[in-house]
């Protein structure tokens, strides 16, 4: 089986770890009217 | 809503790290399903209710009723309606509309906003002896006139269908602009109706309550586009037509004289403003409630410095 690199895994780790702390930037709405 | 548009365009939300999708409000599906507040959307879950955006001073009643998921946090505008006659009418004061009848934007109406007409038409009517609700026949327009608002009040204004009507900027400047009518009342340019926010500025409780340093980057971009607004009304105008968010066939120079009239840049106690309007709703009777105008406030306004 081949073995991953240690920079690999250390970006897996990462990933991992920004998933599970909800690391994707939230995205919010404003609601705007058609006025001046 | 220049202030709205402005902090989209020029990416000032961005600038606090934050990412912000801006969404046209669906303010007809918010009234033919019994919505409480204007900040409904439509999104592929239908109608849902945007994170933040503006909250408005005649929808008051639902907020003292707790029917409002948002806290206000700031101000937006003073005034941005008006009473309009003919061009050439002969009538010249709220007191000559006893007995004719006013067709209002279809938004202007119970129980979407706290009265028929809202609060500073009947507030004008009142001081000139007339019962806006028994004098004055108040009738909403249909939503399929504000495509071609100039041509319907026009036509309207020479049938006789009715001698004045209630509408909201931009629509004053297009029917002025096209000398169809003038103002016959304001809340834009007339005391008291411009003393008090027309509209506030409103975020989601939860992200107030769960996430103040987003909900303070959210009303600190807010502030930064007020202020440019104020300082650059005709290129806030320019720059929010060629991005599509404000009506291009409405006149630069005008618009911005109103931008200016709207007091975007106007220091005042949001917190203290409030409360007065508030109060002077439930003095009226137009907010049932055991609670006080402060006490209100406390409830529904989180001050950010």
């Amino acid at each position: 089986m081949k073995r991953l690199s240690v920079g690999t895994a250390v970006l897996v780790l990462a990933l991992l770890v920004g998933v599970a702390s909800g690391g994707a930037q939230e995205k919010y709405t404003v609601g705007y009217g058609a006025g001046t | 809503m220049l202030p709205l548009y402005a902090a989209l365009v020029k990416g000032l939300f961005a600038e606090e790290g934050l990412t912000v999708q801006g969404l046209p409000v669906d303010t007809r599906g918010a009234i033919e399903q019994g919505k409480t507040n204007w900040l409904h959307v439509k999104t592929d879950k239908g109608l849902t209710e945007a994170d933040f955006g503006f909250i408005d001073v005649d929808q008051l009643h639902y907020m003292a009723a707790g029917k409002i998921g948002h806290y206000i946090v700031d101000g937006m505008n003073f005034g941005c309606m008006d009473i309009m006659v003919p061009a050439d009418s002969t009538l010249t004061s709220a007191a000559d509309l006893k007995g004719k009848t006013v067709e209002i934007n279809p938004w202007w109406i119970e129980p979407f906003r706290i009265q028929r007409g809202l609060t500073f038409v009947n507030s004008e009517l009142k001081t000139s002896g007339v019962d806006a609700q028994k004098d004055v026949t108040l009738r909403p327009m249909p939503w399929e006139a504000l495509p071609r608002i100039a041509d319907y009040v026009g036509d309207g204004f020479k049938a006789g269908r009715f001698q004045a009507v209630g509408v909201t900027e931009p629509q004053q400047t297009i029917l002025k602009e096209r000398k169809i009518a003038k103002v016959l009342f304001s809340q834009t340019y007339q005391a008291p109706h411009n003393q008090e926010y027309c509209c506030f500025f409103g975020i989601k409780r939860e992200l107030v309550d769960r996430h103040p340093d987003k909900a303070a980057a959210i009303v600190r971009a807010f502030r930064r586009a007020k202020l440019w607004v104020a300082e650059n009304p005709a290129r806030a105008v320019i720059t929010t037509q060629a991005a599509g968010y404000f009506p291009a066939s409405v006149p630069v120079q005008p618009s911005a004289n109103t931008v200016s009239a709207l007091g975007f840049d106007r220091k005042v106690d949001v917190g203290a403003n409030l409360e007065r309007a508030f109060k002077d709703r439930i003095e009226a009777g137009l907010i049932k409630t055991g609670k006080s105008a402060a006490d209100l406030v406390r409830l529904h306004y989180r001050k950010f410095d």
